[in-house]
């Protein structure tokens, strides 16, 4: 059972990536690829109940270790808060009127943020503002842990993540350069692991696969309660599966080891 | 040990809705079971968290009514500031709890109602283990005021032997306090202290019988004379009246204490505390000192009555 409980936390979450060619001044991008996807449990025959596994929070880290060929060019560390945004133009009409002497802050309508403008507003006119709003589907934030570069994921509303944070290809999250003697020809890897604080896991969608259960259940009462404990068992048993980095539950939060891979140098 | 799907089926089949037992069901201690649990859909309706551990868990959109959701976060935030050591909000936080359930408490009745008071009283005392007298004087002033409040109030609640000590504990307190606010220098807050001694030796005095009770009426006495030496009728007139009228209600205690052969005379004296009071409370706008003022009266005059 143990087995089928690691795979549904390994199908949560695709981690992959590549570094690139050593180009630009012996530097090479590091490429890599997080596609968060809905894990589900249910489809073996030993299964009687299916739930659905989702992450809404998460942290990807890059381990370069102080003996490895290369190092991180930590200014090219990509450190942009929201980086999968959509552009999305947005008209906004202000409408400025009156010869009337203003004494405080007068705010500007439909501008976003804190604009404003304080004094005298001279003459009526009509001015029309074009302006460029970012859709934050994720908030892609950088942190340090030790000495390693690493990410927080999270989407912007909360809910639990689905596709990529970011474009692996055209979005590297830094770039490496060889330490001397340059030219070795040895192979260079990096290693990604993908972690997950036990609170961010969200399990939904349980259920019994026999239709006389299911129905049981679904004409029975206190069903919300009886799901939170659900949860917890789930919970409890992906925590069990071997997969934690932290696991005092009494004292900190869990953190689980959803994936880690290793990635290499591109032929 | 249980596959976990059957235990899965075990709850999802059961017939309670406490979380309690469900974790018992699941073969969990309670206590930690819903540590990260998701409660954004769940229906918390009368369930009890008191002694659950739930400082990762979302309560976004439970259906809790809003002061008890308040209730639970400071709850998780006092835990959480515990755990970081960070002591200045721990009090913040711990003072905060104490008003929400002293407002709790008020409405509750019987054993919730004593629950809210021990919880009171926990808060205020897990307060006075960060402020100190020297550090943080006032505040620590202030909160040993309240302490002794939660504690006069419990003692309501406690039998005889266990509320002795309650009181004690709030007299403690409370002369603590003096220390701070004095006459001197924060008069206003050291007459309420007054007043609240002399409450607290009425409390000790209504469960001490013979002479020890009699001396606890006259400590009483002392302390609501010193808090009307500042809550003069042409100063105060509103904390006047409040004491004039436990200044009553301790002569009718002292009429009726150890079935005194002679209470009249007792009862005269709260009667004329009554008649002063009454002179210069206004009915509409003091209302509710009036109406107290008006009670006593006519219990007095039928306890007059019927000593003749």
């Amino acid at each position: 059972m143990n087995d089928n409980i690691k795979r549904c936390l390994k199908n949560v979450v695709s981690l992959d990536g590549w570094i690139g060619e050593f180009a630009d001044e012996g530097k090479a991008n590091v490429h890599v690829d997080v596609v968060f996807r809905d894990a589900l449990f249910g489809d073996k025959p030993d299964h009687t109940v299916t739930f659905k596994l989702t992450l809404k929070r998460a942290e990807v880290f890059l381990l370069v270790g102080d003996d490895d060929p290369i190092k991180v060019v930590r200014s090219t560390i990509r450190r942009t808060v929201s980086d999968a945004t959509i552009s999305q133009k947005q008209e906004s009409t202000v409408e400025q009127s009156g010869k009337a002497r203003a004494g405080g802050k007068v705010s500007k309508l439909g501008v976003p943020g804190h604009a404003s403008t304080e004094g005298e507003i001279n003459a009526s006119k009509k001015t029309t503002n074009s302006s460029k709003q970012a859709i934050r589907e994720y908030v892609v934030q950088h942190f340090v842990d030790g000495a390693n570069p690493a990410w927080d994921v999270s989407r912007h509303d909360g809910k639990p993540m689905g596709g990529a944070p970011w474009d692996a290809n055209h979005e590297p999250r830094l770039k490496v350069k060889r330490k001397p003697p340059a030219g070795s020809n040895e192979q260079l890897a990096i290693k990604l692991e993908l972690r997950c604080r036990r609170q961010d896991l969200v399990i939904s969608e349980i259920a019994f696969i026999d239709p006389k259960k299911k129905s049981l259940f679904n004409t029975g009462k206190f069903q919300t309660q009886k799901l939170v404990a659900a949860e917890q068992v789930i919970k409890d048993e992906l925590s069990d599966s071997g997969l934690l980095t932290n696991g005092d539950l009494s004292k900190d939060a869990v953190t689980l080891l959803i994936a880690d891979t290793i990635i290499f140098e591109e032929d | 040990m249980a596959n976990f799907q059957d235990i899965i089926e075990k709850l999802l089949l059961s017939d309670t809705g406490d979380l309690n037992e469900l974790a018992r069901i699941a073969g969990k201690d309670p206590k930690t079971f819903y540590i990260d649990a998701d409660f954004k859909r769940c229906d918390l309706t009368g369930q009890n968290l008191d002694q659950m551990d739930t400082r990762y868990a979302d309560f976004s959109r439970a259906k809790l009514s809003e002061m008890e959701q308040a209730l639970w976060e400071i709850r998780k935030r006092i835990h959480t500031h515990k755990l970081d050591k960070n002591w200045e909000e721990y009090v913040v936080s711990n003072r905060a709890l104490a008003a929400i359930l002293n407002v709790f408490a008020a409405r509750a009745k019987g054993p919730d109602q004593i629950l809210f008071i021990q919880e009171t009283v926990s808060a205020y005392r897990a307060a006075l283990t960060v402020y100190t007298k020297d550090q943080n004087a006032d505040n620590w002033a202030n909160i040993q005021n309240n302490f002794a409040a939660s504690l006069a109030a419990l003692s309501k609640y406690a039998p005889n032997e266990l509320a002795s000590t309650l009181l004690e504990e709030a007299v403690i307190a409370l002369r603590a306090a003096l220390t701070v606010h004095t006459k001197s220098q924060q008069r206003e807050e050291w007459a309420d202290l007054q007043n609240n001694l002399g409450n607290v030796f009425a409390d000790m005095a209504e469960r001490t019988p013979g002479e020890a009770g009699s001396k606890l009426h006259g400590q009483s006495l002392i302390a609501y004379r010193a808090a009307l030496t500042v809550n003069t009728k042409s100063e105060n007139l509103e904390q006047w009246a409040k004491t004039i009228s436990n200044l009553a209600i301790l002569e009718i205690q002292r009429a009726e204490h150890d079935g005194r052969q002679d209470p009249r005379p007792y009862y005269e004296t709260a009667l004329a505390y009554v008649d002063d009071a009454l002179t210069v409370v206004d009915p509409v706008i003091m209302a509710p000192q009036y109406a107290k003022a008006s009670g006593l009266r006519e219990q007095l005059l039928k306890a007059l009555s019927a000593d003749d």
